[in-house]
């Protein structure tokens, strides 16, 4: 692993949690293209590993790796809190079409879905995102990711085909 | 130390004009536990499980054996005040589906919005039916961070609280300068005065009809108001469908007789 992917690796572990990409580029000073390569030498570094890193469009997480997922998960005793329908409809459009605006949201489920964002944000499970001056996007978070035992977004099912905004 | 999670949370996004920017407000950060996720259902859910049940698939054709189901979905449940329009909105389109089938002379007429609709009916299945297999998954076999398992419960550490020693006062100020600031809208729609309903008007056709067995329907209508005359019509066609009446107009545009049966 080149310096770059040590010193996020490193960063990654001491936060203990998800860190805005923003911050991680501030912090080992590299450009977005010098930061995109070191994630991917540090994912590829991480497949030997019992850690895998998370990546959203915004924020990278260090996190078990899914394979000792089912060895940690006889140690978990969280109670599993179940999502409601109309919770995973939106998390399913937010998650293959994000980002994307709340009106997007509310066109295709046919109904105003402001009390659920809301919801799913206090739950952490999506993030707004705000290009300068333009409506807030919407997109999963690692938190997201991380209950399905993923760690980006394209391993979800079908992804190319439900990510396609021309899908009819 | 830059990477503290107190440090994180005050953190202003920086960046490039036009770069994706982290949103760091306090009430939307991913520290509230237990939060329950609300239950309710939107119009399109109660259609698809409408069409599961009655084993249709989602085209023109049979949405609208799913007029009256719905109908009845909407009377029985209590939908809340902020979804009822969206309800509304189904409702009518739905109706318009039907009358189309009924009414042949109607086919050329909305054809976009139905296919607007139907389109968009068959693109949330198809995202509906995606959430449910992350239902399915969900916290199987969770990939955990670096302190899930330590001592106490991070989560509740980063919840927020408000800053020791603000008082009231302060809070009570921020509000007073926060919505001065804020400008007052005046509306630019004004209301107008409901018309009769479609039960009221039903039952007006059906108090006439028992003093005399026909109607003329122009003659009836003359004098009301355009939106009640457009539910005077969906009136008798109603009473035509449950076959209190009968309906005659020998061409179009022509006059409209209502026999009593």
């Amino acid at each position: 692993m080149n310096q770059i992917s040590q010193r996020i690796e490193a960063l990654l572990f001491t936060a203990g949690e998800a860190v805005p990409k923003t911050e991680l580029q501030e912090l080992t000073k590299t450009s977005e293209g010098e930061l995109t390569a070191a994630l991917q030498e540090l994912e590829q570094h991480t497949q030997e590993s019992g850690l895998t890193i998370i990546i959203t469009a915004t924020h990278v997480q260090l996190v078990t790796s899914p394979n000792v997922a089912g060895f940690l998960a006889q140690f978990n005793k969280d109670t599993n809190h179940e999502l409601s329908k109309a919770a995973l409809e939106t998390l399913s459009l937010i998650a293959y079409r994000g980002p994307l605006v709340r009106f997007e949201i509310d066109a295709i489920r046919g109904v105003d879905s402001t009390r659920i964002i809301r919801q799913l944000f206090l739950r952490g499970l999506v993030r707004q995102l705000r290009m300068s001056s333009k409506a807030p996007q919407y997109d999963v978070t690692e938190e997201f990711l991380s209950h399905l035992g993923i760690t980006t977004k394209h391993e979800l099912p079908n992804f190319t085909e439900l990510a396609a905004h021309n899908l009819s | 130390m830059a990477l503290t999670p107190a440090l994180r949370q005050t953190l202003s996004p920086i960046g490039e004009r036009g770069t994706m920017q982290y949103v760091n407000i306090f009430f939307m950060h991913p520290a509230f536990p237990d939060v329950k996720i609300d239950q309710f259902e939107g119009p399109y859910d109660v259609l698809v499980e409408l069409a599961k049940k009655q084993k249709v698939n989602l085209s023109e054709i049979s949405l609208q054996k799913l007029t009256e189901p719905f109908l009845i979905y909407i009377q029985e449940h209590n939908i809340p005040p902020e979804s009822v329009a969206s309800f509304i909105i189904v409702a009518s389109t739905l109706l318009l589906i039907k009358a189309r089938e009924m009414l042949p002379q109607l086919k050329q007429e909305e054809e976009e919005e139905i296919t607007d609709f139907t389109q968009r009916l068959q693109l949330y299945e198809r995202y509906r039916k995606a959430g449910e297999h992350f239902g399915l998954q969900w916290g199987k076999a969770p990939l955990l961070p670096a302190s899930f398992f330590a001592e106490g419960n991070k989560k509740a550490t980063q919840a927020f609280s408000f800053p020791a020693g603000l008082l009231p006062e302060a809070l009570a100020d921020a509000l007073k300068q926060k919505t001065a600031s804020i400008p007052v809208i005046q509306p630019k729609a004004h209301l107008t005065q409901r018309g009769k309903s479609l039960t009221e008007i039903l039952s007006l056709f059906q108090t006439r009809l028992t003093t005399s067995s026909i109607l003329n329907f122009q003659e009836s209508i003359h004098g009301i108001s355009r939106q009640e005359q457009a539910v005077s019509f969906l009136a008798i066609l109603e009473m035509a469908r449950n076959q209190e009446v009968q309906l005659e107009q020998l061409e179009a545009f022509g006059t409209l007789v209502v026999h009593k049966i």
